[in-house]
């Protein structure tokens, strides 16, 4: 640790009370240790700097830039338009709302969640993370907790903004807001919702591979090829138990969440051509949680 | 040598275990990584020796925790690794052989963030990841992004990242791999000084033994899993010493000589080596001399290197295992 020495002046320089004098050498750190908590910060930190291409090269920004200005942009434009023409506020409800964000969502899955994994797998730091204090499961809660606080950021807060923009264009904005207080839960646990699942399926393929675009083509593809072939599945095969291939499909989950959540089912989604029981969305998503918690503890957690 | 090798207490009653081992094996599948291993290491710089596989990344693997053992307990601190995993890392310090750094970040930011997982409040890292750069030789560089550094700045880089959290005990596993001869006798001279300066036990994993004889005070002998010498340098080459003479006369009646004196000794093209461990040796030698009737024209006694040690021990172990 640097220290602090006394230094006499220079002779015919000028005495300063301003200037200070290091001796770099080392000596014995007596400072604090804040244990797993900071441990954890550091992770958590570190992969938000990853994802949204912090101290990175410019080209590491762009994608983080255009998916933030897509979820965030047309909320403002919506709230703001009116705000400033003095014109009534157009309406766009929170299901809409998350039925575009899920979209978002998943090209965000396919960017950051090779971020958080890939290049600690591919130039194996993780057995420094591994030999200080963190073990295996803080390092995966970290960057689960990483990734999904990156996800909540992206949902919940143009849901917040979109909500309170729509209370205060509002002639009566306190009744507005007594009348509807119920969407916020609505939002907060929509939010919590599509950011495990798009959290958990992208770190879980993440954790597959050590490269980053691979991970990411893999992400997509199986979110486009598995709802594909659901949906096939579901029209091709008439049988009683048929709708358990629109739980499958990947992409028609976070539209049965929207529909269990906001009662109110974006057109065209497998939840209510299958007329599923939305509450089985709820056993949906805790299915892929599991398979991919399974995934990600075969990866990192088992023995070795 | 026995399995068990415990410190002599006697001339280094001081030195407490830092590291003991009682049994330990690992096994990965049918393969047998580590038997049986028992030794009680003092607090020092050891030298963990033995060839490519011989078991030493397993043993530093088991040390940190990252793997658990099959079978018997290991202490570091004299806490069970396996019960009290995280009050060991907190302790210890680790530099793999292999590439472990971000290359993405700069030397400073990946150093700093090591600090911080490690604990330290975010000013404290700073500081102490220039200071740790400082010591390990980056200074300027260290705002350079790692995928730009040389294998030399890179090893500096993860000596730097050990240390950073002031460890009471750092494992460096091959430090001066694809090191030039000048990085090599810089990083040797840098580790020397964690030890003599910073007062930073080390454990030196590395197949170089002139790397291990120049750096460490303490040896561990590792081969095809099993422990088969550890032990002081000092206290091991002191026993390993041999003379070389050259005679004029009858190498016969000499060696009968020597032989009724109870010393062996070997003729090599007509160089003469003796191994002893005691000075008596030299008075056996002229007496010997003088009732063989023999001229000594040159005698000279030198040091075993640990290479010659270490091939005897080997060697001597390998004659002990059946076929």
């Amino acid at each position: 640790m640097t220290e602090r020495v006394e230094q006499p002046p220079h002779e015919g320089a000028e005495s300063s009370t301003d200037g200070q004098v290091y001796r770099r050498r080392y000596t014995r750190y007596a400072g604090t240790r804040e244990g797993r908590a900071r441990s954890y910060g550091a992770v958590i930190f570190h992969s938000w700097r990853r994802a949204l291409g912090i101290r990175r090269k410019w080209t590491s920004k762009i994608l983080p830039i255009i998916l933030y200005g897509a979820a965030f942009i047309p909320v403002i434009g919506f709230i703001s338009v009116p705000a400033i023409l003095g014109i009534s506020a157009i309406e766009f409800g929170a299901s809409d709302l998350f039925s575009t964000l899920s979209m978002i969502l998943l090209v965000f899955a396919a960017a950051a969640s090779p971020e958080m994994l890939c290049d600690d797998r591919r130039e194996n730091v993780l057995p420094l993370y591994y030999s200080r204090g963190l073990t295996r499961w803080d390092y995966l809660a970290a960057k689960l907790l990483a990734l999904g606080s990156l996800m909540l950021s992206i949902t919940l807060l143009p849901a917040l903004i979109l909500f309170l923009g729509n209370t205060f264009l509002q002639d009566a904005p306190f009744s507005y807001l007594t009348s509807n207080w119920d969407q916020f839960p609505r939002i907060l646990a929509m939010s919590l919702l599509l950011s495990v699942f798009y959290a958990g399926v992208g770190l879980a393929i993440a954790s597959m591979t050590v490269r980053k675009g691979i991970a990411s083509a893999i992400i997509i593809g199986f979110f486009l090829a598995g709802t594909a072939i659901a949906n096939g599945l579901y029209e091709s095969i008439d049988l009683d138990w048929s709708f358990v291939f629109g739980l499958a499909s990947p992409m028609d989950v976070p539209e049965g969440l929207i529909y269990l959540v906001f009662g109110d089912a974006p057109s065209g989604a497998l939840a209510t051509r299958a007329d599923i029981d939305p509450a089985w969305f709820l056993v949906s998503i805790a299915g892929f949680v599991a398979v991919s918690s399974g995934l990600v503890y075969r990866r990192y957690l088992r023995e070795d | 040598m026995t399995a068990t090798h415990t410190a002599d207490t006697t001339q280094h009653e001081t030195r407490q275990a830092l590291i003991s081992a009682d049994s330990l094996s690992k096994h990965y599948g049918s393969t047998i990584a580590l038997d049986q291993v028992s030794v009680e290491l003092p607090r020092s710089s050891i030298g963990l020796l033995g060839p490519n596989g011989a078991g030493k990344s397993t043993f530093l693997r088991l040390m940190l925790g990252l793997s658990q053992p099959t079978s018997g307990e290991l202490r570091v601190f004299n806490r069970d690794v396996e019960q009290e995993p995280m009050e060991v890392r907190r302790r210890i310090g680790y530099m793999p052989e292999s590439d472990c750094l971000a290359t993405d970040t700069t030397a400073f930011d990946f150093v700093r963030h090591m600090a911080e997982v490690s604990g330290l409040p975010a000013t404290d890292a700073r500081l102490r990841a220039a200071d740790m750069l400082y010591l390990c030789g980056l200074d300027e560089e260290r705002y350079r992004m790692i995928r730009e550094f040389s294998t030399g700045m890179k090893q500096r880089v993860k000596l730097a990242q050990a240390l950073v959290h002031d460890p009471d005990l750092v494992f460096l596993d091959e430090p001066t791999n694809g090191l030039d001869p000048s990085g090599h006798d810089e990083m040797l001279t840098l580790i020397r000084r964690i030890y003599d300066e910073l007062g930073i036990a080390i454990v030196l994993s590395s197949h170089v033994l002139e790397d291990i004889e120049r750096v460490c005070d303490y040896v561990m002998m590792i081969d095809g899993g099993k422990l088969i010498g550890s032990g002081y340098l000092s206290d091991l080459m002191d026993t390993q010493q041999e003379i070389t003479l050259e005679i004029d006369g009858d190498f016969a009646s000499f060696e009968k000589a020597m032989s009724a004196r109870g010393i062996e000794i070997q003729n090599q093209n007509g160089l003469i080596s003796i191994s002893y461990g005691d000075d008596a040796v030299f008075d056996a030698i002229r007496d010997a001399a003088v009732d063989s009737g023999i001229a000594l024209r040159s005698l000279a006694a030198r040091r075993t290197s640990l290479e010659e040690f270490y091939i005897g021990v080997v060697e001597s172990h390998q004659a002990e295992v059946p076929d």
